[in-house]
This record gives C-alpha cells, structure tokens and sequence, in this order.
C-alpha cells in the first residue's frame, strides 16, 4: 500500500481497536481476528499495522498492558481501555460519525 | 494496577528496557502460532499455514523493530516521570518528617551550617586567590627573573634584582623566551587634576606589556622606541598609560583621556592608554606605567635595581630555560667576576611569584575548614543515628507495606540532603558575611595578594552546593543504611533495647565519636603550633620602639627638589615645623623603615684591611638617617654619638653602624674613630665611625639582622622621607598636624603612609596572627562540637540504661559509682579518640612546618597540654549526664 493510505488507515485503525477493547480486554489475535471477520470483506487489516497501532496508543496511554494465560495455557499480552482511552474512543468515534455523514452528504448531492 | 479480571494473570510489564525485545518476540511468536493453528484446523497444510500467516503478518523484522523501538521509548519515559515522582514524594516526606522533629532539624542544620559556612569562606579566599586568572596572559609560560645570590640568607625581593647591563646580555643570549621585559617601581607624586597623590609607577621596558600579553583597553602600550634614553643613563618618552582605577578614580573614566597630559614629579606625560580592569602585575596594578631606558653603562655602579620578566616559547619547558639561563649566568661571572660572582638566575613561575607565600597557609586553612566539616557531618550522623533507633517503628511498618530497602535507602538519603542542603544555604550567607568581615578584618598594607579578587559568586556557591551534597551523603548514608538493616521481626513485637542491629548501630556511634575527638585533637594541636609561633614573633625584640612613633612618607622628587640644597632646605624646615608642635618629642627621617621590604643592601668594609674578595663581600644594608632619627625611632645608641649638627654637608663624612656590623668586621676592637669605605655611584664614598647603635629587625621579624650602616643626610640628601615623629600622647592624634606642616611647607607634596609605627611592627607578623587566630577559631569550634557530641552519646547511652542503673542502685550501688561508671565510658572513648588524634597530629604537622617560627612541629610542650585540655573538656561534658545518672531514682526507672 501507498504510505498515505497507510496513515489514513492508523488513524482508523486505531479507533477500531479502541471500539473492540471497549467491550473488555484482549490479546493481539483476537483483536486482529475480531476486526477481520466483523469487517471480512472490507477491511484488509495488515497484522504489523495492527501491533504498531497497539503498541503506540499504550505508549500514549489510552492501553495498559498486562501478560496473562489463555484458556490454552499459553502466554499472551492482553490489552485493555484506559479511562483516557475511552475518552479517545468517544471522541474519535464522534469525529468518525460526522467525517461519514458530511462525506455522505456531499456524495448524495449527485 | 488491579488484575485483568477473567484472565489468569502472569506478572506485571517489563520494568527494564532489556526486556523488551524479549517481550516484543513473545507476542509476535504468539500471534503468528495463533494465525497458523487457526488456518491448520481449517484443513491448511501446516507448513503452508505457516508461510500464510507470515506473509499475512506483514515484514516481522520490521515490525519487531519499530514495537521494540515504541516499547523502548515507553518504558523510558515512564522511568523519568516515575523517579521524578518518587522524589517529589521523599522530599515531601522528608520535609514532613523534620517538621515534627524541630528541635533535632535545628541543630543538625545548624551544625551543618557552621561546617559548611567555615569551608566556603576559606574557599572564597582560597579560590579568589590561588585559583583565579592572574590578570596577564597564559600565565603558565610567564615567569620572573630574577638574579640570585649563590648564598641565600633571606628571602629574595622581587624588584631590585636584576642588573641592566645582564639583562640585556641575557635578552642577547637566550633563546628559551619569546620576550623578555624588565620593570622596577618608584613612588611618583601626581599633580594637578586633583589633590596631590603619590602613585605607585612602574617604570618598565618598552615591550613589557607585550611580554605580559596584555593589551589595553583604551590606546595603546608603549612602541618600541619609547623606551630610548636618548644619550642619558636613564630616561624614556614622556609619556604614561594608566591602570584602569587611576582613570576611574582620578580621572573620572574620561573616553577621551588619551591624548591629555598628566603631571608626574613635576613634569608633563601625554596618556597613550588605559589597561582594562582585570591587568595585574605580580599581586595588584600600580597606578600608571612610564616607559625606562637605562644605558647598560657601568655595571658596578649601576648596580641592581630592576625586576625581570619572561615569556617561555611555547615549546620550551621552564627546565630547560632554567639550564639555558645557568649556563648564560656562568659565562656572565666569569667576564665580569667583580660584579657577578657568585650570582646566579632564579626563574619563578609567575603563579607562584604572586601566591606562593600565602599558599601554604590558604591550604592549610582549608584543610582546616574541612576538618571541621568532618566533625559536623560526624554529629549530624550521630544525631541521625540516635533519631534512627526512635524511628524504627515507623520503618518497619514500612517494611512490612512492600517498601524497598533501596527505597527506604533512598528517602532517608532525601532527608539527610534536605538537611544539608538547608545547612548549606545557611552556611553560604554566614560566608558571604564572614569572608568580608574577614578581609575588613585584615591589617592594611600586608594584605592577601589579589584580595580584591575574593568574592562569593557562582564558582563558590557551585562548591558550595557540591559540598552541601557530598556531606550529605556523607553523613546520611551510613544511618540510612543501618536503619534499613534492622530486623523486622523483633522491632515490631517489641522495642527491647539491646538486640543485635541496636548494639552495632551504638559500636558505629561510639566510633565516630572517638573520631571526632581525634580530629578535634588535631586542629587543636595545629592551632596551639601556631599560636606559640605567633607568640614567639611577637616577643622578637625588633630594636627599636615602635610604641609612641607616627610615621609618614614623603617623595621629593624632579618638583623644584631636584637640587640636593633644596632637598636639606625642606627637610630642615621640615623638622623644625614639626618639632614646634605640641606634644612632639623628637623628629627624623630615614631612607626605608625597620620592617619594610626595600631597603639597598650594598657593601662596605674597612679601609685599613685589603678590599675583601667580591664573594667575600658582606652584606651591608644602607640607610639615610636624619634629623633626631635613632632618638624618634628609639633605637638606642651604644657607643660614640648618633648624628648632629657637626655632620653637615660640608664636614667630613661620618657614618653610624649596627652592633651586627660592629661585631663582624671589628670584632675586638672599637669601632668608633675607624673608616669604612662603600662603592657608591662612580666614586666610593669613605668616612669615619662615629657611633654604633643597636640592631634593628630590617626586612622581617623572622631574618637575623645583617650588618647595616647610616649615613648623614645632609651627606646624602636622597629624595625618598620617611619622617617618624615620637610622640609624648598618642602618635596618631599628631597625624592631622603633620599634615598641615608638610602642607605650610609645600602645598603640592602628597603625604602619604600616615601611621603608627606600631602598625608597621603590627603588619610585619600580621600574617602569622591572622591564620593562627583562625586556627584557633577553627580548633574551639572543633572542640565544642566534639564536647556536645561526646555529651550527646554520653546521654543517649544513659537514658537507654536506665533500667539497668535502676536495678544497680536498688540493689545498693551508691551513686559516686554510677558517675564513676558513665563518666569511666566518657573517658574511654576520649582516650581513644586521644591516641588517634595525637597519631594523625604527628603526622600532619609537618606540613605546618613553613609557618612555624622557633616551634618544632612535634613540640613537646603543645603536644603535652592540648590532649590535657581536650581530656577536661570531655571530663565536664561526660559529667553531666553522669550526675544525671546518678540521681535515677529506681523506682521511676524499673518502672519506665
């Protein structure tokens, strides 16, 4: 992918992660599993993109990190919301409703 | 942070960035397994679900990289934020914690305070003196030249070393400088532009300014011609360049002083510059620089009058000149054996020209201070030690909460340099006020050299700070370590006294207590050295009586004095103004007084025995003595007369010589009726013996008088006075008279150097006064700081005993053996404390040694009655608690 459409995609990236985590921790693979099937067909979500994003929004705060056991035993790192997260969440979600309703409205002008 | 809950927890983040790359590969090796089983149990080939799921991962190198990378930075940044916070909340603690302890924060910062106070004012000073620029350039290569005898019996002044004719052999023949200049100093009277001022002149070389690499501020130095005499033996262009505080303060700071005249001894010099402020020669400026051309001439009758200076090139070191410029004196003794024999050359570093006779003392002054910091840091410790075992409740509950011993290390350190910081700040404003009250303090002329240079600014306090911290660490670290030591177990069942950590911690007290005594001992001994040395400079007998004697100086100089007539006119009337003055007893005048550096040694010897060898010649000092000299200054005449009105200009010349002289070259005979003969000028000058006087101390108090001569001074009329007046009151209560009699006699003649003669004796032992008078001040400070720490352990280890003396006087003992018991303690650890310090004083002494006069540095007699002080003052501060202790009742205290 072209770097710009990169960029775009963090940035949406990264409120759908904070939508997924608003329902309660996960590790990685779940979270890159969930945004695959609820988007299967639309969204190719690069895994790297995704752990990039996961990882700047705890260096930013809006994550905190723990390293816990699956039901398999296995090691894994779960994330979950911070308070400041789900401020992010709102708000970005907010900012993410009004840039499709203005974009849908200009594309229904035809 | 609270466990995930419906997740089976593992443990925390990684707190270190070392684990991050660990971290990193984990969740991408779990992700990746993940993805693969996934695709396996939806019927892929497992080695194709591999690849699939890292192609879908995207470049896992890459991607480690940059999470490593986020992870990094992270765990970075939450370590900054995390010990900033930690130390906002041990200094909030700490604050907290001395809040409800006044009494114990008072003391202990006031402790500090002094220790700390007494180390930056010496530093000041030493720092302002010893470790400031210089005021030329590169003073490093720069070094003083200087003519030196091959017998060495006192010490070498700087001017009136160096002969013109070997300077400019030796600026001919040296390749070791890139330039080499000469300088000498006279007093010069300025007129006009103001009250009539004698200015201190340098008379230097053309290139003198060059060879310091000082450039001025405003105009210019002197161009190489100035320095021309143009067909006299003496002379330069009539021209000055002033030091930056004449033009301040003469001159008003005119911008357009270059280009004026200013009028010197008469004659007009056109200004071609100004220095800038910070130009210094040797230890302070004179007021104005003239240039000097001398003829290389007659060598012997030249004589030595000018100082030199060098430049090193830069590739030369100071030996190999110094070997150069041997080799040069030899060849230059050997042409000119009369004048040069025995003659050698001396380099002397510049630095060590201007603070080499101080240093000495300056260092061990510091060292002193520090000393004296030890002991306040060994208190302060001692305090905090005691204050630890209060504490230990509350540091066990600590312990028990999870708390680090590192952590608590680390907030007890806190509040150990919270109190030494707070020491500190005190101790910069007490000196801040102590250094200048030192330095008003100082008798006026024999000052430090550079003193204007003191000052407490960035430099100092930044020591300040660094030894705040130090001591500190110092003091706080070994309590803070020890209390984080004790057991948790026993301290919060119960507080018995006695466990193991409490005994070790008390051995620590104790020990360091002995060490304050130690070091107590130490800067008494030192002290009492110094003392004794001083004492014996005060009891030299000088020769003379300065008590009841004003003196003054004069210069009669190219102004209308220029004839000798004129110059025996004024001093006669002169001396009769002055003797008409009530409560006047006697008036004289002398070339250069008792205890002042400047003097002219030359030689004489007898008339009636061969010319002695010139190595064999003695060593006579010339003096000018006028008027009723020897009765004004007290010197007390021995045989034959001093001089009177039948040693006029025309009569025959007679001269008055010391016992020194007397005994040396007359040793069974009269001296009085025989001829001495001097090379003087171009002629010798011969005369007869008229009277001998006593010794007089000439250069210092220390230096044995040498052989000295006086002659007439209507036979001498030289230009440079100093009258002495002996007073049948008080000496100074003349002073304003004097000064309105020169001025009836010659309104434009400057008066300067009025004061007691008592103040001149005073200035030559001034040094010794002062820094054994510090010492002293730094011992007794030791002292009661060692006192109260010794009282302090005294009591704390009877309150802790107290049920034990209880059951002792229950059980019968009688209290003259309880004192005896804790005074007994007092007393072991005072001899302790005694034998280390006498070892260490033994040792350390030696370094006193250049400042000792007639006192060896292991002298008996101090080494003796220090330690006997000491041990009384440690008797009195045991006793006090012990007499405490001896008044327990048994009840209270079985009870308790």
């Amino acid at each position: 992918m072209a770097r710009e459409e990169l960029q775009l995609l963090q940035g949406t990236l990264d409120v759908l992660v904070l939508k997924t985590l608003s329902w309660g921790p996960r590790h990685g693979y779940e979270i890159a599993h969930w945004i695959r099937d609820t988007t299967e067909a639309e969204l190719h979500v690069e895994d790297r993109a995704l752990y990039v994003a996961l990882h700047r929004m705890e260096e930013r705060g809006w994550l905190e990190a723990e390293w816990g056991l699956t039901e398999n035993n296995r090691k894994a790192k779960y994330y979950r919301l911070t308070p400041e997260g789900r401020q992010q969440l709102v708000a970005k979600s907010d900012t993410w409703a009004r840039y499709a309703a203005a974009v849908s409205r200009v594309l229904q002008t035809a | 942070m609270a466990r995930i809950p419906g997740i089976r927890s593992l443990f925390r983040l990684p707190a270190t960035e070392g684990r991050v790359g660990g971290e990193v590969d984990d969740e991408i090796a779990f992700h990746l397994e993940e993805r693969t089983q996934e695709l396996v149990r939806r019927g892929v080939d497992p080695a194709a679900a591999r690849q699939e799921a890292l192609r879908e991962f995207g470049d896992v190198g890459e991607a480690r990289a940059e999470l490593e990378a986020i992870d990094r930075r992270r765990v970075r940044q939450a370590h900054r934020s995390g010990w900033w916070s930690d130390l906002g909340q041990d200094l909030r603690y700490a604050a907290r914690t001395l809040a409800h302890a006044p009494g114990f924060a008072a003391v202990a910062v006031l402790t500090l305070a002094l220790g700390i106070g007494a180390t930056t004012a010496i530093y000041t000073v030493v720092d302002g003196v010893l470790l400031r620029p210089l005021g030329v350039a590169a003073p490093e290569r720069l070094v003083l030249v200087r003519e030196r005898p091959a017998e060495l019996d006192r010490p070498l002044p700087v001017v009136g070393t160096v002969s013109p004719a070997n300077f400019y052999d030796w600026q001919e023949q040296a390749e070791a400088f890139s330039s080499m200049s000469y300088f000498t100093e006279w007093p010069g009277n300025l007129t006009g532009g103001g009250e009539p001022y004698e200015a201190t002149v340098q008379h230097t070389s053309a290139n003198f300014f060059t060879t310091l690499g000082v450039e001025p501020l405003l105009g210019r130095g002197f161009a190489a011609e100035e320095d021309d005499p143009g067909g006299e033996s003496f002379g330069g262009a009539q021209v000055a360049v002033l030091s930056h505080d004449l033009w301040r303060s003469r001159y008003g700071g005119d911008p357009g002083i270059v280009g004026r005249t200013v009028e010197l001894d008469g004659e007009p010099r056109t200004v071609v510059g100004v220095m800038g402020p910070d130009v210094r020669v040797l230890e302070g400026t004179p007021d104005l620089w003239v240039p000097l051309g001398v003829e290389a001439g007659n060598r012997t009758t030249m004589g030595r009058f000018l100082a030199g200076v060098a430049r090193l090139r830069p590739e030369v070191p100071l030996e190999r000149a110094e070997e150069e410029m041997a080799t040069i004196a030899a060849r230059l003794e050997a042409e000119y054996p009369d004048f040069n024999s025995d003659m050698g050359v001396l380099l002397t570093p510049w630095r060590e020209a201007v603070v080499g006779e101080v240093r000495p003392a300056l260092l061990v002054l510091l060292g002193a201070a520090g000393i004296l910091l030890l002991i306040a840091c060994v208190n302060v410790a001692n305090l905090l030690l005691g204050r630890a075992s209060t504490r230990r409740r509350e540091i066990a509950v600590r312990l028990s909460l999870g708390a680090t011993r590192g952590r608590l290390v680390r907030q007890l350190l806190t509040e150990s340099l919270l109190l030494a910081t707070a020491g500190g700040v005190l101790g910069v404003a007490a000196a801040v006020v102590g250094t200048r009250a030192l330095l008003g303090a100082l008798p006026e002329s024999v000052q430090l050299p550079r003193m204007d240079v003191v000052q407490v600014d960035a430099r100092v306090m930044l020591f300040a700070l660094a030894v705040s911290v130090l001591t500190g660490i110092l003091f706080g670290l070994a309590p803070a370590i020890t209390a984080s030591r004790q057991e948790l177990q026993g301290t919060l069942r119960d507080e018995s006294r006695g466990s193991t950590s409490g005994r070790g911690a008390l051995r620590l007290r104790n020990g360091l207590v002995v060490a304050e005594v130690g070091l107590a001992l130490m800067l008494l001994v030192g002290a009492g050295l110094l003392l004794r040395s001083f004492q014996n400079l005060q009891a030299v007998d000088t020769g003379f009586q300065a008590q009841g004697a004003l003196t003054f100086r004069l210069s009669l100089g190219s102004d209308g004095y220029a004839a000798p007539d004129a110059r025996r006119g004024f001093t006669e009337r002169l001396r009769a103004e002055l003797g008409a003055l009530p409560g006047v007893q006697s008036v004289g005048t002398v070339s250069t007084l008792p205890l002042t550096e400047g003097g002219t040694v030359h030689t004489a010897y007898r008339v009636d025995r061969p010319a002695p060898e010139p190595s064999e010649s003695p060593s006579v000092g010339i003096a000018i003595a006028g008027g009723d000299y020897f009765r004004a200054q007290g010197i007390q005449v021995v045989r034959g007369r001093a001089f009177d009105a039948r040693d006029h200009a025309d009569a025959p010349t007679t001269f008055v010589v010391n016992e020194t002289l007397a005994r040396e070259q007359f040793p069974d005979e009269d001296p009085i009726g025989k001829r001495l003969t001097f090379p003087w000028g171009d002629t010798p000058v011969e005369g007869t013996i008229v009277g001998v006087v006593e010794d007089v101390r000439s250069a210092t108090v220390t230096d044995p008088p040498i052989q000295a001569l006086y002659r007439a001074y209507p036979q001498s009329p030289v230009g440079q006075l100093n009258v002495v007046v002996r007073a049948t009151g008080e000496p100074l209560a003349l002073a304003g008279a004097a000064r309105e009699a020169v001025g009836r006699l010659d309104a434009n003649l400057p008066v300067s150097g009025v004061r007691a003669m008592e103040e001149v004796v005073g200035n030559a032992t001034a040094r010794s006064r002062v820094s054994s008078y510090l010492l002293a001040g730094f011992a007794a400070l030791a002292l009661i700081l060692a006192a109260v720490g010794l009282y302090g352990i005294i009591s704390y280890g009877v309150a802790q005993r107290r049920g034990e003396l209880g059951v002792r006087v229950a059980l019968g003992a009688d209290r003259s053996r309880i004192l005896r018991l804790i005074v007994g303690q007092g007393l072991v650890l005072t001899v302790g404390g005694l034998v280390l310090g006498l070892l260490g004083a033994f040792a350390l002494t030696r370094l006193l040694r250049s400042m000792l006069y007639q006192v060896a540095p292991a002298d008996p007699l101090t080494f003796a009655a220090v330690p006997l002080l000491l041990l009384a003052v440690a008797l009195a501060a045991s006793y006090l608690p012990a007499s405490r202790a001896a008044r327990v009742d048994p009840a209270d205290a079985l009870r308790g």
